[in-house]
This record gives structure tokens, C-alpha cells and sequence, in this order.
């Protein structure tokens, strides 16, 4: 606080320290005339006794902690001076870091904004989520309602309050049909969490089952556009009616890390179909510590109670654990690993970035020698002159870092935008991402360290002592000073590697995309139509409804077929039996499916479909994929067979039944595209809206622009009354291509990114390669090589440096190839074109980087070279 | 006959001059040159830079004011932690110097 007083008060300081040696002068002159002397002698001694005022002025800023400060300034001056005079190098090294600390910083503004920014409530650093500890040591965090009461009984003066929510998506079908995330809470919610309604109120604990829902100012947006308080309007969620009673200030957004469109009380989540006597719903429960008490008390307390909950003994709790949850990420640490992962490979982005600078930095050192040189001669110290380069390198790297901050925010609004668009079909609404200080401090940081790593060992090197022995000789030759030239080729090659590894795989994901469009999955994509609806938690569909609404909408005339099934194409993963044919046990996966499911899919049987009798008794019959015949029984024919299927689970077990085989199915494309294809797959029978066939799916007839509407008609009217949003299995396949669509950007942003830099640094490597060994060059040139051949020998190197780098890098390309061939129907492990393609382009790129600095070689004058020495 | 001050001693002899009352730079160079009886010379100059030395290491403190001519001067003062510093630096100094009249008076004692 002091020095920036003192620092602020400068001129003040300056103009006492000169009246205070003017004052002493003055008196001196004064003493010694009063001695005797003449004024002029006097004056003259005074002047002599005094010595050099400039350099103990000098001193005297030093004393006064000035002097750093100056040569700071001077330092930042010189280097910014020196940086616009090499506009070329000062663009490179500004665009390479902005680019690496620019990605960083994106990821960082991302954990920052998930992981490190509090939540929005009161107490968020109190705020925890409630898991149990079974005596196996598996967590679990769903609790009864009972239980839950006599847990906030025992938390006493440890724990503020327990309260329950539960984030789903839900189909609201009024005031306009779309897609809705809704959090079911406890009444307690918003008065223990602070939150406060902008307009209208929210709900009690005594409302917690009325009809009643309070909207975020998000929700009330997207539902009701044109009013800003819809206080008393009605959102229908499935079968519900539900009275809006307040909007959310737009602060308050909840505690997940996607924002409810409306919060609706616990009390209207309805019995799943399941519906055994002995079934009680279950909540996850989160709650507040109370103020001043530690985590470990409260668990200590509530573990006691934990441990006496009536609960069957293979359940019983051994002890709670209290999850930090005060950001939106904090608590089980699952996710701990990931980040770190991908912070180690977007830092190592600009550990690459660094050491390309370093390299470059040393190849400008043959330009800076003799100035350095010079200044080390006059007197500069050896520190002072590393820590004026070191200025210079962070300048650059700061200023790498400022526009990386940029444009790392300008990459992330636009993937944000794209990932909100692709969410919102799903009614999905994440809270936006914010640079903040901490990002800024974050980028800085980097910044600072960048620079200093790409900057101290260039620096120290050209400050060394023989440098200047070589300067004095009037010498600029930097041969014999440098590092073992293979640790830089080694460098080079290690980046060729990683960016052919990137952009390979970018190169075969892309590939793949682009041909997972072309495959038939078996069945119409754009045609087949699955009838999402989130509503059966609020209000279940029964046997008599599902099969209503099959029959309504076959009546459709836009409607080819529908049909009840377990699993839909390409949503989600079938599930796995164990199969018996033969004598042989095998795993097959397996569909409930009614007996219009075939018609639906348009598929063509080999022997015959399931009779509506079959359904209805669930008969123990079985149709299975083509696949799957050849699998149970190669060689012979099917239809007629019998396959023994286990059906029993760990909590019910069951003895294996024998299924006959009536039909055999074409095979068609079930799981989704991230889990892996199965073509193996027995259908079973099972009647409409019976506890098992729960979703539906609907062939159409013509446009889906008709179609679609039909649709929704049939499900808002009397048979169904919940609402549905069909959606064709074509948009279902692109929703879940994201994340490879996803990951081939990355890869390729990366890949490409590497590459630019691999491209500089053997740009440099090559000009530096040229300062060494000119007399080499020279002698060649003189005993009569032609430029072209010294040309072909540098990038030669250069070559072979890459191809080193690739060597190493393929075999990693093809791990990845094989695995990814493994994974997902259709992926083509060895896409040639991507194959030849990226190394053609590394070698392409690796030329033209080379071109430029060997020709200047080869037109070296082999004279001036030779005579060097 | 003068002899230069022996390197790092300024600073001591500073404090002693000023410990002796409130004083400014060419006050406390004339007291030194009185107290030593002209036997210790310094450049002028350099009694600043030690001087703004001792203020920023808070041993002295400055205050401007008028001089017995009636010109604007700045007066330097002994602080607390000064005084401590010229009592343990005064008993070192001390110690220093009867070591090393005992070593330059000793006679050889083996021949």
C-alpha cells in the first residue's frame, strides 16, 4: 500500500529529493565562503565534494523502490518496440498462443462456470445432497417419504432442512405443445433455498400434491411469450391441469445444471405402472446444513438414525454421506477424472504451442546475437538482460492471451448456440456460460507462464558467455552453441505424431458421419415415427388406454401402422436374456412387441407374425432376427425350433420357459449409434399398454407436415388425453450423432491446430538447421552441388522428421480405428480416402513449410559462409 | 590525515548523527565531519541514497521544515526501531573493532 503511495506521489518525490541536494549544495557553498573561499572556488568545491548527483539520484529511486518500476517500463518499451519491428514473428507467436490459450480458456470458462461459480440459492456453501451407504459400499440417494421425515427429525440443530427434487422432462401439451424440463419438489423448497417469485408466489409444503406449478422466468418465456406474468394461466402436463401461481425471479434457476421450466410439487408424482402394494415411491434428497455446523457432525447424526430405517437387510444403510453440492458440479468427484483428462490434453495444446515458440525464439536468436552481444559488453548484467528478453516473451504471450480470452469466448458462444438450439427441441435450457474474473485471471495466468516458458531457455541460451566471445570476434555464427539438435527433431516429430492422431481421427469420425446418413437401417427412417411423451409420471397409462390409442390411430388415414413396443429403434440400448437352443446357452438381446410391430416396420417375415390372441396371453412364442437364427441354430431351419429363454431377475427369479419359433425377421438397426450394434435380437409377445410395452411407435402415410398433427390430435383426445410429440426415427438418429459430431470437431479443431504448429516449428527448425551448418552448406555448394540439391536435403530432413512422427502416430490411429469399428454398426475402421488423405496433407504442409527457408540456404554465398570461420 | 569511510559504516554513522536530534542531510554531514573531527570523509552525494535507504527501512523518519537560514530543508529523525538498530549495530561495531586491534597487535609469539 505503502509503495503505491509513493509510486502515485513520483513527482513529488522526484522534485524534494532535487531541492534536498539543491538545499545541501547551497549551504555547503555558504560554509565554505564563510571559510574563506570566493564564491566561485567555493561553489566549485562545493560541487567536487558532492560527486556524481546523477548517480546517486539514481540511488536514490533504487532506495525508494522506483528503479524496478523504471526498468520495467524501459524493458516493456524495448520489447514492444522490438515486436513491431518483426511483425511476422509477433503475428505467428501471438496467433499460436491466442489459439492454445484460447481453447484453454474456453474449457476453463466452461468448469468455471459449472464447477466453481456457487449456486444461486441462500447457503450454497451449506447445500448438500443426501446418499446413502449400503454395506457393500454402493451409494444410493432415493429415499421414502417416511424415511426422509424421520431424517429431518434427526438432523436437530446439525442440519437446517432436508427437501426433495427430482428434474425430468415432460411433455406440456397446454398452453402449446412442447417439450418441458419440470422439477417435482417438496414444499419446503423455495422458502429453505431462498428463492423468490418476481410475480405471484410460490407454493408451501400444504400444497405440495394441489395442482398448482410455479414457472421460471425462462419457462414463462418459452410457454408464454406475450405475457409477462401469467399468474393464474394453466400449463397441462400430461393429464394435469396444473394453475401457474408465480414466475421464479430470473436469478433463481434452480439447483441442476439445466433450468426447470416449472417447478410443480412432489406430491403430484403418480405410482409408476408397477404398482405392487409393497412399491413406495422413492425421492432424491438434498438439503442445507445448518449454520456453523460441520458436514462430519451432521453425518454422524443422521447416520445413527440411517441405520435403525426399517428397511429389508439387504438395503440397510450403513452409514449417509453429506455430498458438497455447491455448484452445480461439486460433490461425488465421478466427474474428477474427466476434467482432468481433458485439461491434460488442452494444456498439452499449449505445452506444444510453447516449445514451438521456444524453437522459433531460438532461431530468431541468430538475428538478436550481436545486439545482445553488444549490451553484454557495455556492461549489462546477465540477469538484466534474460529478464528484459523474458519481458519481451511474456508481452507477446499476454497479448497471445487477451485474444485467446476472445476468441475462446467467440468459439464458445457459437458451440453454445448450436448445443442450445439441438437442446431446446428437448425443452432443454442450460444456464448460459460466463466469462468471469476467473477466467480472465485464469487466461492471464497462462499467459504469464507461456511466456516464460517459451521464453527463459532461448534467453539464457543466447546470454550464455561463449556467445559473447563470439561477438567480440565480430561473429554472428551461432555454430557449436546449441542444444543436441535431435531433441528438437524429436519435439517436431512427437507433434506431426499427435496432430496426424488428431486429425486422423477427426478424419474417420467425420467419415463415418457421413456414412451412418447413407445406411439403411432396415426400416424408413423418415416414416417411422416414435411417440415421446414424458407424462407417465404424472399420470401412468393403463392396459385400456394404450390399447385405445393403437386403435385410434391405426383408424387414421395418415396412419400406415402403429405399434406397442419395449424398446424403440435406435432409442436407448435392449435389453439381454439368456437364450438356450441346442443345449448352448447365449445372450441374446430381446423386444417386447405386439403383433402389428412388423406390419408397422414394414418388415417381411419368413414364417408368421404374432397373433392379437398371442399378445393377450403372452404366449410363449417368439420371432427372432435373422441373425439371431443363425446364431442359435446355423444350418438348419428355425421356424419350428424352440429356444429355452431365462427370464428371471435378481428379484424375481424365475424358471426358464420354452418359446417356439414362428417367424424369422429381417434384420434391422436397433440400439442407438454410441452403443453398438446388435443384430442378434428375439421378439417376444406382448400386448398394448401391458406393463412392459410402454412407448409407441407409428409408420405414416404421405407428408409428415399432415401426419404429424393427425398424431397429436388422436393423443390429446379422449383416448389417450397425456399428449405425445412424435418425432421420426431420422431426427432421433441425428440427436444422438451429436456427440460423435462432437468429438470428430474437436479432433479436427485440435488436429488442425497442431498441424499449423507443427508447420511453424519445422519452419523454424529448418532456419535454424541453415544458421548451423551454413559452412556445411557452403562447402557443399562450392564443391558444386546445385541449390536444388541442398534444397531436397533440408526438407528431406524435414521429412523425415515427420515421417518419424507418423510412424509413431499410425499404429495409435489404427488402435482407435479398431476400436471404433468394434463399437458402431457401419463405421468403416480403415476409411482409405481419410487414410491417405492426412498424411498427404502433413507431408504437403511439411514441404511448404520447408520450401521457403532452404531455398535461402541454397542461395547462400558459399565464400561468405566459408570464410566465417 | 582523512581517511575514506570504510564500505556499509554510512549507514551507522547516519544513525549515530542523527540519534544526536533532528537534523538535515548537510546538518548530519557536518555533524559526522565535527564528531570524527574531519577525520572521516564522505562524498557528499552519497549520504542521500543511504539516507532514503534508512527511511524506506523505517529507521529514520523525514519531516520537512525550516533551516536556521531560513530556507525550506528536510529533517531526518531517529525512529523507535532506529534506536534499537544503533544500539545492537554501535555494540557489534564495538566488538569488531577490539577482534581486530587484537589481531594486528599480536606479536609473533613462535619465533
Amino acid at each position: 500500500m505503502r509503495t503505491l503511495f509513493r509510486r502515485l506521489n513520483r513527482r513529488s518525490r522526484e522534485r524534494e529529493m532535487r531541492e534536498e541536494m539543491e538545499f545541501h549544495l547551497v549551504a555547503r557553498i555558504d560554509t565554505l565562503v564563510e571559510r574563506g573561499m570566493t564564491r566561485e572556488a567555493a561553489t566549485r568545491t562545493a560541487r567536487i565534494e558532492m560527486g556524481n548527483v546523477g548517480a546517486y539520484e539514481e540511488e536514490c529511486r533504487a532506495a525508494l523502490g522506483y528503479r524496478l518500476w523504471d526498468e520495467l517500463r524501459a524493458d516493456l518499451r524495448f520489447g514492444l518496440r522490438h515486436l513491431v519491428k518483426q511483425p511476422g514473428y509477433t503475428a505467428a507467436a501471438v496467433t499460436i498462443l491466442a489459439l492454445a490459450i484460447g481453447v484453454n480458456s474456453a474449457l476453463f470458462t466452461v468448469f468455471s462456470s459449472r464447477a466453481l461459480e456457487p449456486l444461486a440459492i441462500r447457503g450454497a456453501d451449506r447445500h448438500f445432497e443426501l446418499v446413502s451407504i449400503d454395506k457393500q459400499g454402493r451409494s444410493s440417494s432415493l429415499w421414502t417419504a417416511s424415511e426422509i421425515e424421520k431424517l429431518r427429525q434427526a438432523g436437530g440443530d446439525r442440519v437446517e432442512d432436508l427437501y426433495t427434487a427430482q428434474t425430468i422432462q415432460v411433455l406440456l401439451t397446454a398452453p402449446v405443445q412442447r417439450y418441458g424440463i419440470a422439477a417435482f419438489v417438496s414444499g419446503n423448497y423455495f422458502q429453505l433455498l431462498g428463492a423468490r417469485a418476481e410475480a405471484g408466489r410460490t407454493f408451501s409444503a400444504a400444497e405440495q400434491g394441489d395442482p398448482v406449478a410455479v414457472l421460471s422466468r425462462s419457462g414463462a418465456r418459452r410457454h408464454f411469450p406475450d405475457n409477462p406474468a401469467p399468474i393464474g394461466e394453466t400449463v397441462r402436463v400430461g393429464k394435469t391441469n396444473l394453475t401457474v401461481v408465480g414466475v421464479m425471479a430470473p436469478e433463481f434457476i434452480g439447483t441442476e445444471a439445466v433450468i426447470p421450466d416449472l417447478w410443480i410439487g412432489s406430491g403430484l408424482v403418480a405410482a409408476p405402472v408397477d404398482d405392487s402394494p409393497k412399491f413406495e415411491r422413492k425421492y432424491s434428497v438434498s438439503g442445507l446444513l445448518a449454520p456453523g455446523a460441520s458436514r462430519e457432525q451432521a453425518e454422524v447424526r443422521l447416520s445413527a438414525a440411517a441405520t435403525h430405517l426399517p428397511r429389508p437387510a439387504e438395503d440397510g444403510v450403513a452409514r449417509i454421506e453429506l455430498r458438497e453440492r455447491s455448484t452445480f458440479l461439486a460433490g461425488d468427484g465421478e466427474l474428477l477424472p474427466v476434467i482432468a483428462i481433458l485439461f491434460v490434453a488442452f494444456l498439452a495444446v499449449l505445452g506444444i504451442a510453447c516449445a514451438n515458440l521456444a524453437n522459433l525464439s531460438l532461431a530468431r536468436a541468430a538475428s538478436r546475437a550481436h545486439e545482445i552481444a553488444m549490451r553484454l559488453s557495455l556492461g549489462a548484467s546477465r540477469a538484466r538482460v534474460v529478464r528484459q528478453l523474458l519481458t519481451e516473451s511474456v508481452t507477446v504471450a499476454l497479448g497471445g492471451a487477451g485474444l485467446g480470452i476472445v476468441a475462446g469466448l467467440l468459439g464458445l458462444k457459437f458451440l453454445e448456440g448450436r448445443v442450445a438450439t439441438l437442446a431446446g427441441g428437448l425443452g432443454v435450457v442450460m444456464p448460459s456460460l460466463e466469462a468471469d474474473w476467473r477466467v480472465a485471471a485464469f487466461a492471464a495466468a497462462l499467459g504469464v507462464l507461456a511466456g516464460l516458458a517459451f521464453g527463459l531457455a532461448p534467453a539464457i541460451e543466447i546470454t550464455s558467455p561463449s556467445l559473447r566471445v563470439a561477438a567480440k570476434r565480430e561473429q554472428v555464427s551461432l555454430a557449436g552453441r546449441m542444444r543436441p539438435k535431435r531433441m528438437r527433431q524429436l519435439l517436431i516429430a512427437g507433434q506431426a505424431g499427435s496432430s496426424l492422431v488428431l486429425l486422423l481421427l477427426g478424419g474417420v469420425l467425420a467419415r463415418h458421419l457421413q456414412k451412418t446418413s447413407d445406411i439403411s437401417p432396415g426400416y424408413d427412417m423418415d416414416r417411422i415415427f416414435y411417440l415421446g411423451s414424458g407424462a407417465e409420471l404424472i399420470a401412468p397409462t393403463t392396459t385400456d388406454s394404450g390399447a385405445a390409442l393403437l386403435e385410434e390411430l391405426v383408424r387414421r388415414p395418415e396412419v400406415a401402422g402403429a405399434s406397442a413396443v419395449q424398446s424403440v429403434p435406435l432409442v436407448g440400448r435392449l435389453p439381454k436374456y439368456a437364450a438356450t437352443a441346442d443345449g448352448i446357452l447365449r445372450h441374446v438381446a430381446y423386444n417386447h412387441v405386439d403383433h402389428r410391430f412388423f406390419e408397422t416396420l414394414n418388415l417381411k417375415l419368413q414364417g408368421r407374425s404374432f397373433m392379437p390372441r398371442e399378445v393377450e396371453t403372452r404366449a410363449h412364442v417368439a420371432v427372432v432376427s435373422l441373425s439371431a437364427a443363425q446364431t442359435l441354430w446355423p444350418g438348419s431351419a428355425p421356424v419350428g425350433q424352440t429356444v429355452l429363454i431365462d427370464r428371471s431377475t435378481t428379484e424375481k427369479p424365475a424358471a426358464p420357459e420354452p418359446h417356439e419359433v414362428i417367424g424369422v425377421a429381417p434384420d434391422v438397426m436397433w440400439n442407438g449409434w454410441l452403443f453398438g450394434q446388435d443384430a442378434n435380437v428375439v421378439y417376444l409377445p406382448a400386448a398394448p399398454g401391458h406393463g412392459v410395452t410402454q412407448d409407441v411407435i407409428v409408420r405414416i402415410h404421405g407428408e409428415a407436415s399432415a401426419a404429424i398433427p393427425a398424431i397429436r390430435e388422436v393423443c390429446a383426445g379422449p383416448a389417450h388425453g397425456a399428449g405425445c410429440e412424435p418425432s421420426s426415427l431420422r431426427e432421433v438418429s441425428r440427436m444422438q450423432r451429436v456427440p460423435l459430431e462432437i468429438a470428430a470437431a474437436i479432433a479436427g479443431l485440435l488436429g488442425a491446430l497442431g498441424l499449423a504448429m507443427t508447420a511453424v516449428g519445422l519452419s523454424s527448425l529448418i532456419r535454424y538447421t541453415v544458421l548451423e551448418r551454413r559452412r556445411e552448406i557452403g562447402v557443399l555448394l562450392v564443391l558444386g552441388a546445385t541449390p536444388m540439391r541442398v534444397v531436397r536435403r533440408l526438407t528431406g530432413e524435414a521429412l523425415l522428421c515427420v515421417g518419424l512422427g507418423s510412424a509413431l502416430g499410425l499404429p495409435i490411429c489404427l488402435v482407435a480405428s479398431r476400436f471404433l469399428d468394434a463399437s458402431v454398426l457401419g463405421i468403416e475402421g480403415f476409411p482409405v480416402s481419410a487414410y491417405l488423405l492426412a498424411p498427404a496433407l502433413l507431408a504437403a504442409i511439411t514441404a511448404l513449410a520447408c520450401v521457403a527457408p532452404a531455398r535461402r540456404a541454397a542461395r547462400l554465398d558459399p565464400m561468405a559462409s566459408l570464410r566465417e570461420e | 590525515l582523512a581517511s575514506s569511510i570504510l564500505p556499509g559504516t554510512l549507514d551507522l554513522l547516519i544513525l549515530k548523527a542523527v540519534s544526536l536530534g533532528s537534523q538535515h542531510g548537510y546538518g548530519i554531514l557536518l555533524r559526522i565531519e565535527q564528531t570524527s573531527e574531519n577525520s572521516l570523509l564522505v562524498e557528499q552525494g552519497a549520504l542521500y541514497p543511504a539516507l532514503y535507504r534508512l527511511e524506506t527501512a523505517g529507521l529514520i523518519s523525514s519531516e520537512w521544515g525550516q533551516s536556521e537560514n531560513n530556507r525550506r530543508a528536510k529533517f531526518y529523525s531517529l525512529t523507535p526501531a532506529g534506536r534499537k538498530r544503533l544500539r545492537e549495530e554501535t555494540a557489534n561495531w564495538k566488538r569488531l573493532v577490539e577482534a581486530m586491534a587484537m589481531a594486528l597487535n599480536a606479536k609473533a609469539v613462535a619465533e
